[in-house]
Order: structure tokens, then C-alpha cells, then sequence
């Protein structure tokens, strides 16, 4: 099942570049300057590839199945905390939004409060020293620090 | 004889701040590689944005320094927790833990020391040794041959790799199609940017790479925490004592150790095959010919040293496809590779050429960190051992939180953070698919150097290919021999079945 899937997404991507790469323009006559050239030929070698894992995985008859689980939930949660993370350092800066994700994420991967607050100022006073200070790159624009 | 190779850059390396970049890299090295579920490829991505405003000797050389601690560290938990601390060092824990469990860690780590440092050193002379040669020779090499040895690399990488090869190659083909977004090498036409202007420069290799192996790691790493519940506390139990060997034990083990080495640096030289495939290669040799096979797996040091040996001498024999060839012979070389284009540096025979100070300067800075390693391993495995009790969850959130800052300190620009969890996202899917990354990540660099040689050969062939390839061919046969043996590793799978298949036959038909 898992097999299945994955070969079929190969073969939507691939399929999906192919038919993309037609919209370049090309420029010269000769093959050596179209740019969907090389695209286009891996595109189809992709798609092979996804058809030969298909039919490997019909043919061998293994039945897999997916199992959903509450871990798999909360790793979804744990990808929107990070987009959360990533608009978080661009609106509103990193001090404030670098302690309060490190504090949750903490909190979610099973520390102790006291440890976390503590090691969430400190984490954060390491990184604004390292980067901000002795590589001093330019401070992220958000609304506090 | 021109010594200038080996002495062009001693000037750099003589400076302190060199010198105590090439220490804080093997440091970290030594601390990710001791923490299982933090490997070398992981260590490397998270720290390049470090040494982003550093001068191209001193930050290339820490991440050396990291790729050289991280393998040999990685002995330190196979050694006191029974958990290889990096994939690398599953051999080592055979014996390192029987040890310790007898009250021997100390001697366990004190030999792992030794020989992950004189592997290593061992691996940095025959880098020496070999490099330039190779890149004497592959100055020659016109663009169809540099497409051959790219196809042949991105081919064996995908064989070598856990997994089936079609899995491999699938995920090279996803590469080597994300390293066409940008604009073409030739017309400069946009291609896959969809309008957005961040991506004309293709994407941004450093953001793709702290994606797939820092933040996808640790999101694995969670998802097993969230799986089990309860995280296993690691409780050492075990004491670490005086670590540096004796005398005897060197002289015991020298053979050993050279033989393992040996194998190492050949191994680490095949583009995809690294310190795991070596380590269980030497262990296997080491057991053929030892004196006492039986005690190995219950404690001897001779499996360490095998494994150990091994484990750190691929990194010297990874380091000669990556710095003649431009081709990276792993997938912490490939990282490498970003570092070396943050710093407008092209690995490959050029870089002989233009500068040869950086290239000398590279291999006396590995010299320095093994010796690091040696010095560090000998009087520190009691702290090290320390490192353990990192709790998990700060760890994780400190590493997650450096990705950012890290990803963002590339160009000051959100955009690459996007691209990083885009590629965090693809990391994690491609785990549960079962899709070894290290191919992708080696097409990601192979990618623009394939295209633009095979489209030079086209223009210079202009219309007439056939001709031209067969003239090439009579020429100079590199090329054809290089395609020859691409095939016969994509083939191999079918090979072995057919070879298997005959054999059953036959045995059936007596």
C-alpha cells in the first residue's frame, strides 16, 4: 500500500514537470539550448522508475498497511508550531518568539516546566549572543525585539 | 620533488584562530556524534551557518573538524549506552559495550581513540598521497567525461545506499529535477520558479540540506519519543577509567589497525559506501584472520580497533573524490561541498590550481584533527560520557530553534527558511517512504554540473552526436569505460538475481 503510493506520487510529479517544462521558451534552434530539454528527460526516466515500483509492488502481493496513530497527529502539530515559529520571527522578532517556541516545544517533548523556562531564556540568550552579536548579522524587522 | 603541497599551507594553519576553529569544530564533532539520533550529516548542516563570516580556511576546516569528531564520537554511546551514537559505529558496539560491561570502558574508549585517530590519519596520507594525482589527471577530462564520472557517482551512491535501487534512483531523479529550478546554465530561461524571484537562483542549497537532516531529524526523533511515551532514560552505569592504551595494546593492534584503515580509505572512496559499510567490511576481514575469532563479539579489542579503524578512515577516502573530482563521496561530503560554494569555492581539479594554499591547508588541518581527536578522546571520554545526560526535549528545541536562525543567516532572508521546512516536509515524507536522502542530496550537487557538461558536448557535437560520441570513444576511452560501469551498477540487482536464480537451478538439477 505504502509502495503503491509512493509510486504513484513519483509518477503525478513526474508527469507533472513534463508537462510543465513545455511552457519554457526556448531561444536557439539546436537541442543544446532548449532548456526543457534535460527536464523533460528526466522527468520521463522518473516516470519509468515510479511505473517499474508499481508494478514490483503489485506483483509482489505484499499487503502493508498505513497505520495512523496519535503520534502521527502530534508530528502534524509539531510542523504547524514550526510554520507558526517561522511568521512568528518575521512579525514579531526573535526574542520573543524564539523563548515562547522553545518553551512549548519543550513542554510538548515531555521537560519539566522549571527546566523549560530556564532552558528557553538560556538557548535563546546563547543564539541572539552567537548570531546577533559576534556574527552580528542584520536583526530581523519584527514589531518587538 | 614540489613539496609546495604540503607546506603551501602550514602559514594558515599556524594561525590561533585556525588552529581553535579546527578545536571548536572537532569539539562539536565529538558532542553530536556522542548523542545518538545526532549524526555527522546532521552536525555539519546545523553548524555551517557558523562559519558563514569565517575566513574559507578556518570555517571549512571546523566542518572538517566536525565530519572527523562526529565519526569518531559516535564510539562514545556505542561504548557506554549500546547505542551506535552515529549509524557508523553499529560495529563498534559488538564489543565496545561487553567491554564495558566488564569494567572496562575507559580501555574500550582509549581504543576506539586510537584507532579512529591513526585511521584517520593513515586515510589523511593517502588522501595526500592520491588527490592530486586524480586531480592532475581529471584536468584533462573534457565535458562528456565530467558528465560520465557525475553519472557514474549519482548511479553507485543510489546502489550503495540501504534500500532497493529503484528507490535510490528515484530519489537522484527528484534532485536532480529540484537542481533545474532556476535559471537555465545556458539561456538563462526561469524554469520551475513560478514567478517567484527567490528562486532564480535555484535553490538555495545550505536551507535544503539544515531541512532534510536537522529539522526532519528531529521531528523523527520526537515521532519515535511520541510512539513510546516513556523516554528511556539513559542511565550509564558503567564507570570510565584511565582511557589511553597501553603500549602492548598498540603494538598488538598496529596490523590491525592498518589493515582496517586500509580498507576504510577504500571503501570511503566509493561515492555512496561510508564508515558503515567499512566498519562491517574490516569487522568481517578482522574475524577471518584473527588469532582468537571467538572472543569477537564479547569483548574484544581487536573488534573495536576493526571497527573503529574503518569507521574513521573513510572520511580521508571520501575527502579524494570530493576534492579532485568535485564529486562528494557522501552525503556529509556533499554537505561539505555547500560550505565550499558559500565561500565562492568550487571543489574539483581546478581548485588545485587556483588554490593550492586552501588545498594544503585542508589536508595539514585534518592532520590537526586527529590529533584533536586523539588528545581530546585520551583525557576527556570521562566528560564526554556526560554529554548523555543532555535531556532530550531542550536538546531538541535548541537544535530546531538554531536551524532557523542558522537557514536565516544565509542571505537575511525568510524565503530560505520557507525552502528549509519545504524540504524538512520532504525529508519526513521520503522517511516513511522509505527513500534513502543521501542520493537526492548528491544529485542536488551533481545536478548543475551533469547539465551544463552535457549540454556543452551537445552545442560542441552540434547535430552531428553520433559521430562525436564515437570519436570521443576511439580518442580517449575514459569516457565509454565510465558509462560501461555505470550500467553494469545499475544492472547489478538483476545480475545478482539472474546469478542466484542460475545457481538454485543448477543445485536443483544434481
Amino acid at each position: 500500500m505504502r509502495d503503491m503510493i509512493t509510486s504513484l506520487v513519483i509518477i503525478i510529479i513526474g508527469s507533472a514537470t513534463f508537462i510543465y517544462s513545455n511552457t519554457f521558451s526556448s531561444t536557439g534552434q539546436d537541442i543544446a539550448s532548449d532548456p526543457a530539454l534535460y527536464p523533460k528527460v528526466i522527468s520521463v526516466v522518473l516516470v519509468l522508475f515510479g511505473l517499474i515500483l508499481l508494478i514490483r509492488t503489485i506483483l509482489s502481493f505484499k499487503v502493508s498497511s498505513i497505520e495512523f496513530s496519535i503520534a502521527q497527529l502530534k508530528v502534524l502539530l509539531l510542523f504547524v508550531l514550526l510554520i507558526f515559529y517561522l511568521f512568528a520571527l518575521q512579525y514579531i522578532g526573535f526574542i520573543v518568539s524564539t523563548v515562547t517556541f522553545l518553551f512549548f516545544i519543550m513542554l510538548f517533548l515531555g521537560s519539566k516546566k522549571r527546566l523549560a523556562v530556564f532552558s528557553s531564556i538560556s538557548v535563546t540568550a546563547l543564539l541572539y549572543v552567537v548570531f546577533f552579536v559576534l556574527f552580528s548579522i542584520p536583526k530581523m524587522s519584527g514589531l518587538l525585539f | 620533488m614540489d613539496f609546495s603541497l604540503y607546506t603551501e599551507g602550514l602559514s594558515q594553519i599556524l594561525s590561533f584562530q585556525v588552529l581553535f576553529f579546527i578545536l571548536l569544530g572537532t569539539v562539536l564533532g565529538i558532542v553530536t556524534g556522542a548523542l545518538p539520533g545526532l549524526s555527522a550529516m546532521m552536525g555539519v548542516s546545523i553548524l555551517i551557518p557558523l562559519t558563514y563570516s569565517m575566513p574559507p580556511a578556518a570555517g571549512i576546516l571546523m566542518l572538517i573538524g566536525v565530519y572527523l569528531g562526529a565519526n569518531y564520537a559516535g564510539a562514545i554511546s556505542a561504548t557506554l549506552v549500546n547505542i551506535p551514537g552515529t549509524p557508523s559505529a553499529v560495529m563498534t558496539t559488538l564489543d565496545a559495550y561487553p567491554l564495558a560491561k566488564k569494567g572496562q570502558a575507559g580501555k574500550a574508549i582509549g581504543i576506539a581513540t586510537m584507532s579512529s585517530a591513526l585511521g584517520g590519519l593513515l586515510s589523511v596520507i593517502t588522501l595526500v598521497l592520491i588527490a592530486p594525482l586524480v586531480a592532475q589527471f581529471a584536468l584533462k577530462f573534457t565535458s562528456l567525461e565530467m558528465f560520465a564520472v557525475a553519472l557514474f557517482g549519482l548511479s553507485i551512491i543510489a546502489y550503495v545506499t540501504q534500500g532497493t535501487l529503484v528507490k535510490g534512483l528515484i530519489a537522484g531523479l527528484i534532485g536532480l529535477l529540484i537542481a533545474t529550478i532556476g535559471a537555465d546554465p545556458v539561456t538563462a530561461t526561469p524554469r520551475f520558479t513560478f514567478g517567484e524571484i527567490n528562486l532564480f537562483s535555484g535553490i538555495q542549497f545550505i536551507s535544503a540540506m539544515i531541512g532534510l537532516y536537522g529539522v526532519s531529524e528531529v521531528i523523527l526523533n520526537s515521532e519515535k519519543y511520541f510512539k513510546q511515551k516513556k523516554d528511556a532514560i539513559v542511565e550509564i552505569k558503567v564507570k570510565v577509567e584511565r582511557a589511553i592504551p597501553s603500549f602492548k595494546d598498540f603494538k598488538r593492534l598496529f596490523g590491525n589497525i592498518s589493515r582496517s584503515s586500509v580498507i576504510g580509505v577504500i571503501i570511503g572512496a566509493i561515492p555512496g559506501a561510508g564508515g558503515t559499510i567499512a566498519s562491517i567490511v574490516s569487522y568481517a576481514v578482522q574475524k577471518k584472520v584473527s588469532k582468537e575469532p571467538e572472543k569477537m563479539g564479547e569483548g574484544s579489542v581487536e573488534g573495536v580497533a576493526s571497527a573503529e579503524a574503518a569507521n574513521n578512515s573513510c572520511t580521508g577516502g571520501a575527502m579524494i573524490p570530493l576534492l579532485s573530482l568535485g564529486i562528494p563521496g557522501d552525503a556529509v561530503t556533499a554537505i561539505l561541498i555547500g560550505a565550499f560554494m558559500i565561500h565562492g569555492l568550487v571543489p574539483g581539479p581546478m581548485l588545485f590550481e587556483t588554490n593550492m594554499d586552501l588545498v594544503s591547508a585542508i589536508f595539514l588541518g585534518m592532520v590537526v584533527a586527529n590529533i584533536f581527536i586523539m588528545i581530546l578522546g585520551f583525557s576527556g571520554a570521562k566528560y564526554f560520557a556526560k554529554l548523555l545526560l543532555i535531556p532530550k526535549p531542550i536538546l531538541s528545541a535548541a537544535i530546531l530553534s538554531l536551524c532557523f536562525i542558522g537557514t536565516y543567516a544565509i542571505q537575511n532572508n525568510f524565503f530560505d527558511v520557507k525552502v528549509m521546512l519545504a524540504f524538512a516536509v520532504i525529508g519526513y515524507a521520503m522517511h516513511k517512504a522509505d527513500i534513502p536522502k543521501a542520493p537526492l542530496v548528491l544529485a542536488l550537487i551533481l545536478g548543475p554540473l551533469m547539465e551544463s557538461n552535457l549540454r556543452r558536448w551537445l552545442s560542441m557535437a552540434d547535430g552531428d552526436y553520433w559521430n562525436t560520441l564515437m570519436t570521443a570513444f576511439s580518442n580517449n576511452p575514459i569516457s565509454l569505460i565510465i558509462f560501461i560501469l555505470t550500467f553494469i551498477t545499475l544492472c547489478m540487482p538483476l545480475l545478482t538475481k539472474l546469478f542466484v536464480s542460475i545457481r538454485q537451478s543448477v543445485s536443483k538439477g544434481r
